[in-house]
């Protein structure tokens, strides 16, 4: 670094080499001085472009360099060093280490300007929205696609606050207001929690999903907002449900017909067993195949818009009475509903009560191929009812709605059937969901009703759960209802 | 705890003595009108048929019935028709539904638009004379 063009910069370098030199070895105090002075007057010749530590590194280099073989190399080393120890002030010391740091800092902002566009090009590139928010709520970035689902410029969005994405919305939503004003209440607190609202837009219709969530910093939390266009999956969605209501509609309605005329051939023809054997089984198959179209239609009915039930206040032994009148007589499997006269009153709908109880019923039975007494009953019981029914070493699963601390009353289906095993327990709500085991092969279903079941009892904030002592042992299922209001569980 | 099961000679007589009943059927699937029709046969209730709401209308028109029984999924039909001859034609107390699907919102929104009775097909033959009594003895007493 020290070669300069002009001749008279190499003098005084030659100078300069000679008296370093001549005192890395000999060691004379009065090279050691010469070297000093010239080192000066290169640095002042260079106009201040050149520090005092890098003429002298450069020239100790140098003179390493010079150092001839035969001579004693490491008293020359040692002197370099001492040499530049002298040489260099703790001031040009400190300025070496800023003009380190300065490059590596250089180093540093050239890697995040680098990492800084990369993220850029991907927050650009991905097909959903995104709006960020520092803990203030201002908007920090926001990509194209979130200006064109929100229909604003980009520009807008981000000098804005995070909450003018749920005003955005407001102008396009059809409907769904009330999620509109929870997601802007989120967006205003910047809650922690992550949050998933779907809304349909207007002009032109649009099925957007909303995320938010919280984007966690090292000291400051923001807020995320991710916008996705769903269009094409919920249209193929209600092209799915359209299809299986047409199909299930289509095929409920003959089989009506057939079953409505095989009982009119059993009536006309009572008594003559010959005549009557086919009618009876065209009504029987045709009553299976017509309950599982209406499982399908069930299930379709909560997927699209959840559990509908007419709730008011029900005596449950009411309940329990009709379901005794409509359950059919079975021998093998009697019915047998204990007395729940001292239950209070419970909010429910009757008929969505009587088909779980139905459900329950019918399974019991269909799964108690060798017989066995089916029981119901009620008790009054606390919100915990729950884990205290699973107590024990019975394997038990279920599901539940909100769990209200409110009193509640437990109804019991219990049987003597098959049993349930214990790897069979968790799944036994899931929908289309079927024990496979050798003892159950011959018994057909769709695995449709249970899921059913759970719904209804989450649409009223009740619970459903299982207990079974394994295969062989029969099973309990258990499912509260809560107590209508104003009533005191005795 | 069982009843016992009711059999069609059990099914309770007309309360008024063999006063004739006009029942109007109005349902587009011709299994069911007959379904119905053969049910009913040999009792005092005489069957109308309508294919569809507009035919519904036409035979209301011409004739008022002292029942209806409506299908819950016809052109033209459906809860629009039960509600036209419930306030325009003095059906009130006297319209029964009759729907391929036991769904509660269904029999709820019947019951707000002043059905009486909501059956689901095949209606079991004593169901459906019960409920056909039940509402001609309304219209007799109205």
């Amino acid at each position: 670094m020290i070669v300069r063009e002009s001749a008279a910069s190499t003098r005084l370098q030659e100078r300069y080499l000679d008296a370093l030199e001549t005192y890395v070895l000999s060691a004379e105090e009065s090279a050691l001085l010469d070297a000093y002075e010239l080192g000066r007057q290169i640095m002042d010749s260079a106009g201040g472009v050149l520090d005092l530590s890098s003429v002298h590194q450069d020239a100790m280099e140098a003179v390493m360099r010079r150092t001839r073989a035969g001579r004693p190399r490491e008293l020359a080393a040692r002197r370099c060093h001492e040499f530049l120890d002298e040489a260099l002030s703790p001031f040009e010391m400190a300025q070496r280490g800023f003009r380190e740091a300065n490059m590596r800092l250089m180093t540093v902002n050239t890697q995040l300007a680098h990492q800084s566009a990369q993220l850029g090009a991907v927050i650009a590139s991905i097909n959903d929205g995104l709006v960020v928010a520092d803990s203030d709520g201002a908007v920090t970035a926001a990509n194209e696609r979130a200006a064109q689902l929100l229909d604003v410029r980009q520009n807008v969005l981000l000098s804005g606050d995070v909450s003018s994405v749920a005003t955005l919305l407001t102008r396009r939503c059809l409907g769904g207001e009330e999620d509109v004003e929870d997601l802007r209440w989120r967006l205003r607190r910047r809650t922690a929690e992550p949050a998933t609202v779907e809304l349909r837009l207007g002009a032109p219709e649009t099925d957007l999903l909303v995320e938010l969530f919280p984007v966690r910093g090292e000291k400051e939390h923001g807020i995320g907002v991710m916008l996705r266009d769903v269009t094409r999956e919920r249209e193929l969605v209600r092209a799915k449900d359209e299809l299986v209501s047409i199909v299930s509609h289509e095929l409920r309605g003959p089989l009506s017909n057939m079953i409505g005329f095989a009982d009119l051939l059993l009536m006309q023809h009572r008594g003559n067993e010959r005549a009557t054997e086919g009618a009876t089984i065209i009504a029987d198959e045709g009553r299976r195949l017509a309950l599982i179209i209406d499982d399908f239609l069930d299930l379709q009915r909560i997927e699209r818009g959840g559990v509908r039930t007419d709730r008011r206040t029900v005596d449950l032994p009411a309940i329990l009475g009709r379901l005794a009148t409509v359950v059919p007589d079975d021998e093998a499997c009697p019915l047998e509903v204990q007395p729940a006269g001292h239950v209070p009153a419970v909010f429910a709908d009757p008929e969505r009560i009587l088909q779980v109880l139905l459900n329950l019923v019918g399974n019991a039975r269909k799964y108690s191929p060798d017989g066995g007494e089916v029981r119901v009953s009620a008790a009054s019981s606390s919100g915990s009812s729950r884990s205290a029914g699973s107590a024990g070493s019975s394997g038990s699963a279920g599901s539940s709605g909100s769990s209200g601390a409110a009193e509640a009353v437990t109804v019991t289906v219990a049987d003597e059937g098959l049993g349930i095993e214990a790897e069979a327990i968790p799944r036994l709500f899931g929908e289309f969901y079927r024990v496979q085991t050798p003892d159950r092969q011959g018994i057909s279903g769709t695995g449709l009703g249970l899921s059913i079941c759970r719904n209804i009892v989450r649409a009223h904030q009740g619970e459903i759960w299982v207990e079974s002592d394994g295969p062989g042992h029969g099973s309990r299922f258990h499912f509260t209802l809560p107590v209508a209001a104003g009533v005191e569980a005795s | 705890m069982r009843p016992p099961r009711r059999h069609l000679h059990e099914v309770p007589g007309p309360a008024a003595a063999q006063a004739r009943t006009r029942l109007l059927v109005a349902d587009d699937d011709r299994g069911v009108r007959m379904l119905v029709r053969a049910q009913l046969a040999g009792t005092e209730i005489e069957v109308l048929e309508a294919v569809d709401g507009h035919h519904a209308l036409l035979r209301v028109e011409h004739e008022i019935p002292d029942a209806a029984l409506l299908d819950w999924r016809m052109p033209h039909g459906g809860l629009p028709l039960a509600r036209a001859l419930i306030q325009d034609y003095g059906l009130a107390g006297r319209v029964i539904m009759l729907s391929s699907i036991a769904d509660p919102r269904d029999r709820l929104e019947a019951r707000r638009a002043g059905v009486v009775r909501y059956l689901v097909k095949p209606p079991e033959r004593h169901m459906l004379l019960a409920a056909v009594r039940a509402v001609a003895a309304h219209s007799r007493v109205a």
